[in-house]
């Protein structure tokens, strides 16, 4: 029963991108992604596409019944290392984005949240250093 | 009435959550016009939720492990003072109509049987 139910799922998400990889779109819906890896490219593309629909666009989180929390002033985004850890596992609430995102897209983000929103830490995470602490070979391109 | 969209987990779940609204229908309509080329102009009005920022939900769906539904499921679907609880979340059919309707009548067959006994 639940594989059918997860079938089931993976057809109502498919049916759209399906409809538009034949002609292709050039409004607003050709701002997403075609299969199961993001397509945005540089730190704020990605934020934007990515992170903003949880933490909001500025980056300040939201809270009511449950919490996104702010990166602003958030002393978890000090570690680079760490943005990288949760981008992997996810934590929570936040589902693990690490296999929809290649080794350059999670260092933009990762550098964009820590250069941005207040925050200025110098250190650079770099493609490279992504793929040494990626847990399993990357699914993504 | 159309449910246009609903999506999850992948790339454009996040995506369409991190639109407006008012961008996501936009979304919705161009994607529905490649199947239908009328959609667009017989479309009259629309709306969109993040269900997952929604605080009475917090998400779309439940989600049981099979050690979660040994160890709380029973609990979860025993009436509790004043509060019984009934939704798609405490059915064997998560996320589904069906699991909220048999949850209902379950709900229902437990008042029942309760207030037979008083």
């Amino acid at each position: 029963m639940r594989n059918i139910i997860r079938a089931l799922f993976a057809c109502a998400v498919l049916a759209p991108v399906a409809a538009t990889s034949d002609e292709g779109l050039s409004g607003a819906a050709s701002s997403l992604s075609q299969g199961r890896t993001f397509s945005e490219q540089g730190g704020a593309a990605l934020f934007a596409g990515v992170c903003a629909g949880c933490h909001q666009p500025d980056a300040r989180g939201a809270s009511g019944a449950g919490t996104y929390p702010s990166l602003v002033g958030n002393d978890v985004v000090a570690s680079a290392e760490y943005l990288e850890f949760l981008l992997f596992t996810g934590r929570r609430g936040m589902l693990p984005l690490g296999a929809m995102l290649n080794d350059q897209q999670m260092a933009d983000v990762i550098n964009y949240v820590r250069g941005h929103f207040g925050n200025a830490y110098p250190d650079e995470v770099s493609a490279d250093q992504v793929k040494a602490a990626r847990p399993h070979p990357a699914s993504a391109p | 009435m159309l449910l246009g969209g609903y999506t999850f987990g992948g790339p454009n779940a996040f995506e369409l959550t991190a639109m407006s609204p008012a961008d996501r229908i936009k979304v919705a309509i161009e994607c529905g016009a490649q199947l239908h080329p009328q959609y667009a102009s017989e479309f009259e009005n629309g709306m969109s939720v993040a269900w997952h920022r929604v605080p009475f939900t917090l998400g779309c769906a439940g989600v049981w492990t099979d050690e979660a539904r040994r160890d709380h499921y029973d609990d979860l679907c025993q009436i509790d003072g004043r509060i019984v609880l009934a939704g798609e979340h405490a059915s064997y059919i998560p996320a589904w109509q069906e699991g909220a309707i048999l949850s209902a009548f379950d709900a229902i067959a437990r008042l029942h049987k309760r207030v037979l006994a008083s």
